[in-house]
Formats: C-alpha cells, structure tokens, sequence
C-alpha cells in the first residue's frame, strides 16, 4: 500500500513535471537570493540555474516537519518545501541531487529519499527566517522522529544546513 | 557426620552460588557497557569542533584578502565567513552532537567565552577600514584570540574521540572483565568442592552401612553354624509364636512337619499339622491338644522336647 502510494506519489510529480516543464515560468526573485538551482532543468530564471528568493520558495506548495535533531534541543518545527515539489517547479530531470552548502560542504540526496520521506527544503524553524549565525538561511531536514531507520550518521551527513545550491544529476 | 559442619558447608554452597550469580551479572553489564562505549564512539563530535576551527581559519583568510584588496566583494564575503563561524560554536554549545565535546573538563566555559566575544569579533570586523591599519590589528588580534581555545578544543575531542580505543579504557575494561571471570572460576571451584565433599560424604554414609550389614550378616551366620552344630534340636520363637530359626536336627526329629519348619511360620500351625499328621498319640481332640501343647511354648525358658 505503502509502496503504491509512493509510486502514485512519483507518477503524479512526473505528470506536474511534464506540464510544468512547459508552461510554468518561474518568476524572477526580487530580493536576495537563497537557493540555487542548477543541472537538468527545463525551467530558468537566472542565465541556466533556477534562482529563488525566500518569497519565491514560499509561493511554492508548503510542507512541514517536526521533528528532534542532534543539533537542536527538543523538537524543531521546520517549513519549507518538499524537495519533489521543488524539483517539479524547475522542471528538473534526473536522478539524485547534489546539496552544497555555503561552506562548500556538500551532500548527495539520492531520488528515492525525495519519495519515500517528506523531507524539507526548509526556510523557517520555529516560525522564524534562519540567519546564517543560526544555520540557516535554508536547512535539508529529514523527519527523522517519523522514521526509526533515518537516526543514522549516514541521514545526519544528509541533513546540509546553510544550504545555497542544488545540482541536479 | 557433625551437624555443624554441614550446615556451614551449606552456607559456604549458597554463598559460592550467589557469587557466581553475581560474577555472571557483572559480566554481562560489563559487556553491555562495552557494546555502548563502542557505539558511542561513533559520535563524539569531533567534526563539529573540527569545522569550527576550519570556520576560523577561513574567516582569517577573508580578513587577510578583504585587507589585501578591499573591495565590497570581499567584505561581503568576510562578513559571511564570520556568520558561518559563529553559527559554528551554538552547535558545539547546544545539542546532541556537541554533547561529548561539551562533557570534557574545562570545554563548557571555553565555548561560552568563545561564544561571549562574537558580538565584539563582528565590531572589530565591520569596522574594519580601509586606511586604517590598527582596525586590521585590532581585528587580528581578536580573531588570534580564538586559536588557542580552538586547538585545545579540537585537541581535546580528538583525543577523546579515540576513547573506545584508547588503551587505559581497554586495559581497565580487560582487568573488570578479568576480575569478573576470575571470581566465576572461583566461585565455580568452590561450588563444585562443596558439592563433591557432600557426594564424599554419603559414599561414606553407604560404605559403613554396607560394611555393617555384612557384619550382622557374619553374626547371623555363626549363629545358624553354631545352633546347626548342637546335637539336640533347637527351635527359637519370637513373641508372635513365629519360627525365628530352627536346626536341621529339629527337623529330622519331626520328619512329618520338616517341609513347614521355615522363619515365619506360626508356632501353633506346626502344632496343629503335627497332630493332623499323626505325630502323636493322644485321646484329646485335636483342638484342644494343641492349645496345651503350644501354650507351654511362648515362655523361651520352658524347654521341652516337644515341638
């Protein structure tokens, strides 16, 4: 059951996919920019990459995540956007996806992570903009408490904070 | 066997026992111990100390090309490169991960004090100018300050990290585990002596039982050669009137009742089938013949010739 969900999941972001790879334009962030987006993607707005300001990512279909990290105390709530949705807005096609962080620090998050787990590009903890002082300003979480099998280092690597760009393979 | 004793060697059993017991529990704590410190070696947080001194070192080289050529490119990128510094140290302060590098001695006030001079870190760096050469030292002369604690931190966690290998923690865990075994030997030992003295002992019990009832065996038998060997017959009863023992001589004077004649066999029975069989001469009835004559037969001191 699970499985099929996650399959009509996959099939209906391949069907936004294949409409939004046409028709959307992604619009032109006006403030500072937060996130970018390279790699095989149909939709640009800043020479090949995709760029997104904080209102820009907002405007996107919202998802949250609530859940307790090894950086934070208690549990944290996160919102952002799930990375299906994200990759759907640029029109991306291809497989895994490269994190790369403001200090170069980079991590892969293979495809299958974006459907089996809701996992979010997020742009608030607690209700609140993330500086760069405070991890921010976009962090990769991953609903850990949710799932037994994501307390791992191997998750915890996946997890990249101050992120700034997404490579798409 | 004296009571005592044996009641202190069923202390000394149920004290090896619970020894034993014990030994076994401590053992297995101890491995369960290991399991975690191992596991836990997995994280000990030294990458997140590590990157907060990579952090440094790379602010310090922002400053050095922000001076070298000053340009708004450059600033800005300094100015980021203190942000992610200083996000670096709340890590190392709070949470899961910075646990471990927050339990070393000394570490929690070193992060606070690192933590304390950031707002004046970023004084000294936004007010960094251009022309003015002592606002570049002021601010490498803050930063400086953060190397030492920075060293001592990294080198403390690594040298912490290392904890599950280390070989004191070994050596100590390998000596509890040692000591665990040793008294489950021991202990073991004495059980096992405890329970073989016991077995000892009722082999012992079982011996002399045996040798005495081979003794009263040996009486029994010098007492049927000795009553076989007197020429007269000899028949003894017990208080019953049941045969005890009787000679062959008793046997071969009575011809008629000699297949009766066995221990167990009521005095009066031999009495009566002696008379229906003919071995007497009587006018009296058969009945009351024998009540006289077995009646004269219960007291051992009467002897008579007569059966």
């Amino acid at each position: 059951m699970r499985r099929l969900v996650h399959t009509c999941i996959a099939l209906a972001g391949l069907l936004f996919l294949a409409g939004s790879a046409q028709a959307e334009a992604l619009p032109v962030p006006a403030g500072d920019v937060v996130l970018r987006i390279a790699g095989n993607i149909a939709n640009q707005n800043d020479g090949a990459d995709a760029a997104f300001d904080l209102d820009g990512l907002a405007a996107l279909p919202h998802a949250q995540v609530v859940t307790s990290t090894p950086w934070t105390e208690g549990r944290t709530v996160l919102d952002g956007v799930l990375p299906r949705d994200l990759l759907a807005a640029v029109g991306a096609t291809g497989g895994s996806l490269r994190a790369i962080a403001i200090n170069d620090h980079a991590a892969d998050i293979p495809a299958e992570d974006a459907t089996a787990y809701d996992v979010a590009v997020a742009y608030h903890k607690n209700g609140e903009q993330m500086s760069v002082r405070d991890r921010g300003p976009i962090w990769i979480v991953y609903p850990m408490d949710d799932h037994a099998e994501l307390k791992t280092p191997e998750t915890e690597a996946k997890m990249v904070w101050q992120l700034r760009d997404i490579a798409v393979q | 066997m004296i009571p005592g004793l044996r009641a202190r060697e069923r202390y000394l059993a149920a004290a090896a026992f619970a020894a034993l017991l014990i030994a076994c529990a401590f053992l297995l704590f101890r491995l369960y111990d290991e399991r975690q410190e191992v596991l836990a070696d997995f994280r000990r947080g030294t990458w997140i100390a590590v990157q907060a001194q990579n952090e440094h070192l790379r602010l310090a080289e922002a400053l050095a090309r922000y001076e070298a050529e000053p340009s708004a490119e450059n600033r800005r990128e300094m100015l980021q490169r203190l942000d992610i510094f200083w996000s670096r140290l709340p890590i190392i302060a709070e949470g899961r991960e910075g646990e471990s590098v927050r339990r070393l001695p000394g570490m929690p006030e070193l992060i606070a004090q690192m933590i304390g001079r950031l707002p004046a870190l970023e004084t000294v760096l936004t007010g960094v100018e251009q022309n003015d050469a002592g606002s570049f030292i002021a601010a490498r002369t803050l930063l400086e300050s953060y190397r030492a604690p920075l060293n001592t931190m990294v080198i403390e966690a690594l040298h912490n990290e290392g904890y599950a290998q280390s070989r004191d923690r070994i050596e100590q865990q390998y000596t509890w585990l040692m000591v665990a075994l040793v008294a489950m030997l021991g202990s073991g030992a004495v059980l096992v002596l405890v329970l073989r003295r016991e077995a000892q002992s009722a082999q012992a019990n079982y011996e002399k039982a045996r040798l005495a009832e081979a003794e009263a065996s040996d009486v029994k038998e010098r007492l049927i050669d000795a009553i076989e060997s007197i020429s007269e017959g000899f028949i003894l009863l017990d208080d019953a009137g049941r045969v005890l023992i009787a000679n062959n001589r008793y046997r071969e004077l009575y011809p008629t009742i000699a297949d009766l004649v066995e221990p167990g066999v009521a005095f009066s029975d031999l009495v009566w089938a002696s008379a229906a069989l003919g071995q007497y001469e009587t006018e009296l009835p058969v009945e009351r013949w024998s009540m006289t004559a077995s009646s004269g037969w219960r007291i051992p001191a009467a002897p008579s010739n007569r059966p």
